[in-house]
């Protein structure tokens, strides 16, 4: 006999089906961007997944992105406070994107010289990190504004700022570097 | 006299061009917008200029995307599958 209890976990199943696990890579990549470790990035998706399976009757059906996406900050929060203080800054971490870098098979995967493309990766690396990541949420990650809003917990028009004045931080860099003249500044 | 051009034909002059360019790039922008940003870009080579400028920029930046292993996911797939199933995980 099918209880009215069964009926709900089959609908909210179906819902997870439906919302959550389309979002999977998405949400990985966020997750990346915000611990810089696969351990971690892993760790801190299954643990939004949790918390938005628990909460999936609550959730109305509409941008269920932004919806995990929110879930997830906050539950970065919660990982970060857990954090012992040693580990958060540790320098090795930041190399391990330029490392596993390159998804060739990307169509977005454009001719840039190599000179730029060097000197682009060197001025993304010297942005503060309230810019960086930024930039990697929307350029790298994909998200649009308002799903980077949600991760940070910031305004929209806040990423906006930021990011448009990363970039000009970047151009700013290449001209300093005498590359101008690949990368034209009016 | 372009300006004057522009303003005739109700399109967007170089310095509205260049306040959105970015959010243009991005996909930000409402479909109006874009298409008189699109049709000041048709004709005007300091802006389209400006345009590739942060494209390369961009482009150059999305090149840095890590890749996902097919493993990563199908793990965090059953992970997810595992919650609808196995009570004890999700409580």
């Amino acid at each position: 006999m099918v209880t009215l209890v069964d009926s709900q976990k089959t609908r909210n199943d179906q819902r997870f089906d439906e919302y959550i696990l389309p979002e999977l890579e998405v949400l990985y990549r966020t997750a990346w961007s915000l611990t810089r470790s696969h351990s971690d990035a892993q760790d801190l998706v299954q643990d939004t997944l949790l918390r938005a399976y628990r909460s999936i009757d609550r959730f109305d059906g509409r941008y269920p992105r932004a919806w995990l996406l929110t879930i997830m900050r906050n539950a970065n929060i919660n990982r970060v406070r857990k954090k012992k203080p040693d580990l958060l800054n540790d320098p090795d971490m930041t190399f391990e994107r330029s490392s596993e870098f390159a998804d060739h098979d990307d169509p977005e995967h454009t001719v840039v010289s190599p000179v730029l493309d060097a000197a682009i990766q060197d001025a993304f690396e010297k942005l503060s990190d309230d810019f960086r990541q930024v930039v990697e949420l929307v350029d790298l990650d994909g998200l649009s504004y308002q799903e980077a809003a949600n991760v940070l917990g910031i305004p929209v028009g806040t990423v906006m700022s930021r990011l448009h004045r990363a970039r000009n931080r970047i151009r700013s860099h290449l001209e300093e570097s005498g590359l101008e003249s690949e990368v034209p500044v009016t | 006299m372009r300006r004057i051009l522009d303003r005739l034909r109700g399109s967007l002059s170089c310095s509205e061009v260049l306040e959105v360019i970015q959010s243009y790039i991005d996909g930000e922008i409402d479909d109006a917008t874009a298409r008189k940003v699109a049709t000041h870009l048709d004709h005007c080579h300091p802006c389209v200029n400006e345009e590739r400028a942060y494209l390369q920029i961009k482009n150059s930046l999305a090149n840095r995307r890590i890749h996902v292993d097919v493993e990563v996911l199908d793990q965090l797939f059953s992970f997810g599958n595992r919650l609808k199933t196995d009570p004890g995980i999700a409580e």
